[in-house]
């Protein structure tokens, strides 16, 4: 297991802009070492090709001392403490909730409690599912516990009240019709000695209870609340009073959820503007009580999502203090770097990116976009210790390297977008203000960073220069950032993409643009960004999410942007019409090489085989599974989206294994697996070649980078890179 | 198991799938103890936060050794027969 690990923020910096550094260390590691390296070469095998990992002139170069930095996942509301909470002395407190797990030890609904001061009050549900109601007069505090438990999945009305001048208390809970099923309603009624609640001077938590010294949040709800509402007037005659009104007598607080659904803000209509916010990104734009399937899109119907689930174990900022920091001198070149942290024989790298200046000329004619979107998409995945496919994707023993180990002892590291949270529910954020333990040159899957950076290194090895981007940037920029660079290249898996990267790249592509298309299974997947809270994207899987599973119906419209989510193919854009090429299987055991479909001396596309014979196999070697053309691959296809006048150059079509038909169920009786080397011309001089297999990179530091794998992508980047426009012939079959 | 990642005929592939299709509470898995120099087996934890239980075997300095290793176990659960040495 890691015992030291950390997080830079931002991800990609420019020179003269300053990057923090959070590290935490288990209890054993007094002190660690810290070095600024350049990342020049992905290829870790003990006989690899290149030296690795420079120390940067002028990079943070010293000792620091080790300390362990918490971790509080887990959901909830934060409503600072406000005036109109002096109004209450009894008290009902009231909502709508769906639980979603109800075995857990304590989950707490609604708290204004200070379990020091014995002030306040506790709304919760208890380890058998009943609810418990805690009150604190500042000397004592009282607990009362409904006769009936709650059930899962049910939305269900409770509500809980005080009356302060007789003590009376009454707990209510009543689920709300579903179908043919009975529901149930159920009263408690309890005599206290409670005379009225001390008010604590605390925030208000929705989703989670009052926290300890060290967390500000205990005790997190998993399941959905809709429209909570507060007020200082006991109901105890009646428990479906409701409260949950503008004007409602005494109201203290009433929250509407279907408010501002696309921010972390949280309404409040009570009067008082006890307005609160969000932590840990629960899931908002969500289905409530009230939806009927008459609309799909949250932003037609905002009262039918009017829910928020919560979750004990989401989280978006681990929020940990920085423990160095760095300036990047201007002089820095654009590249790859990381932060090299050591203690004896522990060892972490911290990677993030040095982008090119923000104003004037770029510092090269190349760019290479990280795929960082991507990155955070599988950051601390499990799959390969929580799903029993691992072992059938690689038809091999799953191995489990020092990061997969310290995920597996680790649960609050946050997840990937494909886990689930404890309650089943799948993974709609995903935060780079975390430890992203996939993200690590040495992670034995050799899969996207350090694939990655095999493209890296063989760029280091020809000498071309290259600024690198990453997604957060182009997603910023979009065309004007691409605009500098006479050639765009992407990284081994650009899966993950927002609607501005895309259009930006579209944009770059029309107005003269040449892109690399270095990787498989790319521009796939519509993600959004929140706009309030940093260093997140969200997904939401639609329909046509297959391999991964879908989202709740009527939930496929993200909240951060309103878009529909999922695959970009569903909204008419399949990434053919990007790349050229799109996605159609995976497999993880061998990998294949591609076999020359054009003639050499074909004007339009001989440039990309010069120095390749006719009938040479073309990538029948690499690091991943010893083949070019593998993992996720991969083809051209006309009449999806594929451009008419383009070129399948190379293909790997009959040279895979079984394994790509059976990870791949659906395609079982389809002959066209395969990857294929995709080539055409854009408008104005520009054109797109694409590899379309996630293998491709991997195969480039064979041989010390001297092999076929690299010539090709040499002949092309060159081709690419000549003065424009007008280097690359226009075809007649491009838009003018 | 002179090859261990095949290719298979496709009996032979059938019983891996079987193999490899296991639940994945108390499944096999390599434990990376030194990159690309040695692993050990070990079983997954039933649930999530549990912890791993290493085999009652020596470290593997191959992963074909480990992937051959494997197989006799789960030959041995599946079928209750132990294979002979080849």
């Amino acid at each position: 297991m890691k015992r030291i690990i950390g997080y830079s923020d931002p991800l990609s910096v420019a020179p003269g802009e300053r990057i923090r550094f959070m590290v935490s260390c288990e209890a054993d590691v007094l002190a660690y070492d810290a070095t600024i390296v350049r990342m020049t070469d992905g290829d870790t095998r003990p006989a690899g090709c290149a030296a690795r990992h420079a120390p940067v002139p002028g990079g943070v170069a010293g000792s620091f001392p080790g300390r362990k930095q918490a971790i509080n996942p887990g959901t909830c509301i934060v409503v600072p403490a406000h005036d109109a909470f002096g109004l209450l002395r009894g008290l009902t407190v009231q909502a709508s909730i769906y639980p979603t797990l109800l075995q857990r030890p304590l989950q707490t609904l609604v708290s204004l409690f200070d379990s020091t001061r014995r002030e306040g009050f506790e709304l919760s549900i208890d380890a058998d599912a009943c609810l418990v109601l805690r009150l604190g007069d500042g000397r004592r505090t009282e607990t009362v516990r409904a006769t009936a438990p709650l059930r899962e999945r049910l939305w269900c009305f409770v509500s809980a009240t005080l009356d302060h001048v007789t003590g009376a208390v009454l707990l209510y809970q009543e689920e709300t019709p579903d179908g043919f099923e009975r529901t149930q309603a159920h009263e408690t009624h309890v005599s206290t000695m409670c005379r009225g609640i001390a008010v604590p001077a605390c925030p208000l938590l929705i989703g989670a209870g009052c926290g300890t010294d060290t967390e500000v949040s205990a005790s997190h709800f998993n399941g959905r609340i809709r429209r909570p509402a507060l007020s200082c007037v006991a109901t105890v005659e009646r428990g479906d009073t409701r409260i949950d009104f503008p004007g409602a007598g005494g109201l203290v607080g009433c929250w509407d959820f279907s408010l501002e659904m696309s921010s972390s803000r949280i309404r409040d209509l009570s009067g008082h503007s006890c307005h609160g916010h969000t932590v840990n990104l629960p899931i908002r734009a969500v289905r409530g009580p009230d939806w009927t399937g008459a609309e799909m899109n949250w932003q037609h119907a905002p009262p039918h999502y009017d829910a928020i689930h919560f979750l004990e174990d989401a989280l978006s900022d681990c929020a940990w203090d920085a423990d160095f920091e760095w300036t990047v001198p201007m002089d820095c070149r654009s590249g790859c770097y990381a932060a090299r942290l050591s203690a004896g024989s522990e060892e972490d790298y911290v990677p993030f990116f040095v982008r090119p200046p923000r104003a004037g000329a770029a510092s090269a004619r190349l760019a290479v976009v990280m795929p960082t979107f991507s990155y955070l998409a599988y950051a601390n995945w499990r799959l390969p210790f929580e799903n029993p496919q691992s072992e059938l994707l690689t038809n091999a023993l799953t191995v489990l390297g020092e990061e997969d180990q310290t995920l597996l002892a680790r649960t609050e590291l946050g997840f990937s977008l494909y886990d689930a949270h404890i309650d089943g529910t799948s993974a709609f954020h995903a935060s780079r203000l975390r430890p992203n333990l996939n993200m690590r040159p040495d992670h034995p899957w050799r899969e996207q960073y350090p694939a990655d950076l095999y493209l890296i290194g063989w760029l280091e090895e020809t000498g071309i220069a290259y600024d690198v981007l990453t997604d957060e940037d182009l997603h910023a920029e979009g065309a004007e950032l691409l605009r500098r660079y006479a050639c765009v290249m992407t990284g081994t898996h650009p899966e993950y993409t927002s609607t501005p990267m895309w259009d930006g790249i579209a944009t770059y592509l029309r107005t003269g643009g040449r892109l690399m298309y270095m990787g498989g299974n790319g521009f796939v997947w519509r993600v959004g960004v929140p706009a309030d809270v940093p260093g997140v994207i969200e997904l939401r899987r639609a329909e046509g999410s297959s391999s991964v599973g879908s989202n709740l119906p009527g939930e496929y419209y993200m909240s951060s942007t309103g878009e529909y989510g999922g695959p970009w193919r569903t909204i008419g854009r399949p990434p053919a019409r990007l790349v050229g090429v799109n996605y159609i299987a995976q497999g993880f055991d061998f990998s294949a090489p591609y076999r020359v479909l054009v003639d050499r001396d074909d004007p339009k596309v001989g440039f990309i085989l010069e120095g390749i014979d006719a009938d040479e196999a073309i990538g029948s070697f690499g690091v991943l599974g010893h083949g070019a053309a593998g993992l996720e691959i991969d083809r051209m296809d006309k009449n999806a989206g594929t451009p008419r006048h383009a070129v399948r150059v190379a293909t790997s079509a009959g040279a895979h294994t079984v394994t790509y038909k059976l990870a791949n169920t659906a395609m079982l009786d389809d002959p066209e697996i395969r990857s294929d080397l995709t080539y055409f011309e854009t408008p104005h001089g520009g054109g797109v070649f694409s590899v379309g297999s996630m293998a491709w990179a991997a195969a480039l530091p064979e041989n010390g980078y001297r092999n076929n794998v690299a010539t090709v992508t040499g002949n092309v980047l060159r081709y690419f890179l000549r003065d424009g426009p007008g280097s690359i012939p226009q075809s007649a079959e491009t838009v003018p | 198991m002179a090859s261990p990642w095949g290719p298979h005929d496709s009996d032979v592939q059938a019983v891996l799938h079987r193999m490899r299709a296991a639940p994945i509470a108390g499944k096999l898995v390599l434990v990376c103890k030194q990159p690309y120099r040695q692993w050990a087996l070990a079983r997954l934890p039933p649930g999530r936060g549990g912890v791993l239980e290493y085999l009652d075997l020596p470290a593997f300095t191959s992963l074909a050794d480990a992937e051959r290793a494997a197989f006799r176990v789960r030959w041995q659960e599946m079928t209750g027969a132990t294979l002979p040495d080849l």
